[in-house]
């Protein structure tokens, strides 16, 4: 399990996210006590999105709400 | 003979059903806080809330069923054998599951009798659940059948987790193996794939779902060996003969798992006992919901013994692959509790070297075992403080511990590392050596036993 520790920047919740999301950087965590979206902090965005998703066809983040 | 349905099975003495007639709400972890006292009593029982507050704030309309999976007996009676211990329900599931079946087509199903479709659709009626501390939504664990797109169209099942998005939208973890791939060969062509989630059907049915099968065979025809029954089939409401659903099902959602789309999804719990990570899924957009009158959500008790016990589908396939090498293997277990990438087998050893092919072979049914450790028959491999007498006592390390190196591992298991996961083991072969006399275990007769049982004495507690 690679994974990374995050933190709400809204509410301080902490929580665990895969490594590989945590790396796209673009993509915007969910926390999961108030549900705010934000952008993992020094992420070194050396992944995309389809790297983090082993996708073989270009991905469109669905966002919540 | 009647259809093998998930009533019928609440109906069978065998199963220690408890009832919780308060309303309850799943989504503030009112039902999993009850779970978590009862188990701390012993081995959970099934429990039903026949009261159950949907997203939506509504009761009535759906029950929860969680533990389906949490004790010995429950398991038993689903698969129709009389085991008394795990190691015996594993060899009767080996031996089950042999016997597939063709799934029977019907026309008509109970899980129709209500279908709310398109614009309609608004997942909140459902009776979504919170399970433990640190998950990121609400959660079904539903088995998902989808159909490969080409070859032989084969359906297969698997167990995922699917968290609520919006009143048409479900997020869907998807491990890389089949029903991955199923979608990754739709998404190659810009299309999604149908999928329909089953919320709810005979707990033999979920356990087909968690079958290691071939990678040609249709997982309903290994259902309908653990069911020992076919399984009833009937057309899907949203896309007809292209995607066949259980007729005995309680409730299902169909959906399409849509292409070149992903959302963020979890934390969830898992059946490592940690809470897997927050990561980017599939996402499935629904087309329908159906379900019969009165229907019974089957959940999983994530983290505990339920979601450990739902996965003896695994826990066999090491019985079958170790006895189809050694034949001398007269059973396996994990340690309960103690996870599932420990294996203990024991058997009644002729050459040395059985041990390790043993051992070997079980390691070869999946990515899941990391440690192996092989004792005599003797031993009870269900009580880890005998597994650990026999390590102590029967084991010398220089020869009877093998490091294994360079494994791949699976994603949930928090000691992995690096993109593969990469993890190291052991095998241990706790056996008594062939070659020198070993002692025998001291202990009073059984016959001085009898012969002096304790109700024949006045034992008085002096304090």
């Amino acid at each position: 399990m690679h994974i990374a520790n995050a933190v709400c920047p809204q509410c301080k919740a902490g929580f665990i996210v895969d490594q590989k999301l945590w790396d796209v950087g673009t993509v915007r965590l969910r926390c999961i006590a108030c549900k705010h979206s934000f952008l993992p902090p020094a992420s070194p965005k050396s992944l995309s999105v389809e790297e983090a998703a082993n996708a073989a066809v270009p991905i469109r983040v669905w966002e919540i709400g | 003979m009647t259809a093998a349905s998930l009533a019928g099975w609440l109906a069978d003495p065998r199963v220690p059903l408890r009832l919780v007639e308060d309303l309850v709400d799943p989504a503030a972890f009112e039902a999993t806080a009850i779970l978590e006292q009862l188990e701390a009593q012993g081995a959970p029982p099934p429990v039903l809330f026949p009261r159950v507050r949907s997203l939506d704030g509504s009761s009535g309309e759906f029950k929860l069923l969680f533990n389906a999976y949490g004790a010995l007996s429950s398991i038993a009676a689903a698969l129709g054998s009389g085991a008394q211990s795990w190691p015996a329900l594993l060899r009767d599931y080996v031996k089950r599951v042999r016997d597939v079946r063709e799934p029977a087509r019907v026309e008509h199903a109970a899980v129709h009798e209500n279908v709310v479709r398109g614009s309609e659709v608004d997942l909140r009626i459902l009776p979504w659940s919170r399970h433990v501390a640190g998950e990121g939504g609400d959660y079904f664990t539903p088995i998902a059948v989808a159909r490969a797109t080409s070859g032989t169209r084969r359906h297969n099942l698997s167990w995922n987790r699917a968290m609520f998005l919006d009143e048409r939208h479900v997020g869907v973890h998807i491990s890389p193996r089949d029903l991955w791939s199923f979608h990754r060969a739709a998404e190659g062509s810009g299309e999604p794939l149908p999928v329909a989630l089953v919320l709810g059907h005979h707990p033999a049915f979920n356990l087909g779902a968690a079958a290691i099968a071939g990678s040609a065979q249709d997982e309903y025809y290994m259902a309908g060996a653990l069911l020992g029954q076919p399984v009833r089939v009937v057309p899907s409401r949203s896309y007809s003969d292209e995607l066949m659903v259980p007729a005995d099902a309680e409730a299902i959602i169909e959906g399409r798992l849509l292409p070149g789309t992903r959302v963020v999804e979890g934390p969830f719990g898992e059946y490592m006992r940690y809470l897997g990570p927050q990561k980017l899924s599939h996402v499935l957009e629904v087309d329908a919901i159906t379900w019969r009158k009165g229907a019974v959500i089957v959940e999983i008790f994530t983290c505990h013994l339920d979601h450990l016990n739902a996965h003896i589908s695994i826990e066999a396939s090491f019985l079958d692959k170790a006895q189809a090498s050694v034949p001398q293997v007269t059973g396996v277990s994990w340690f309960r509790g103690g996870g599932p990438t420990t294996l203990v087998i024991a058997m009644r050893k002729t050459n040395e070297g059985q041990p390790m092919r043993a051992a070997m072979a079980a390691m070869s049914a999946s990515n899941l075992l990391k440690q192996v450790i092989v004792v005599d028959a003797d031993i009870d491999i269900e009580d880890s403080q005998q597994v650990l007498w026999a390590v102590s006592t029967r084991m010398r390390a220089e020869s009877g511990l093998v490091p294994l190196k360079n494994l791949p591992g699976i994603s949930l298991d928090p000691s992995g590392s690096g993109p593969f996961d990469a993890t190291s083991g052991f095998i241990m072969d706790a056996t008594w050596p062939l070659n020198r006399p070993h002692p025998p275990v001291g202990r009073v007769a059984d016959a001085l036993l009898e012969r002096f049982p304790l109700s024949r004495y006045k034992i008085r507690n002096v304090r």
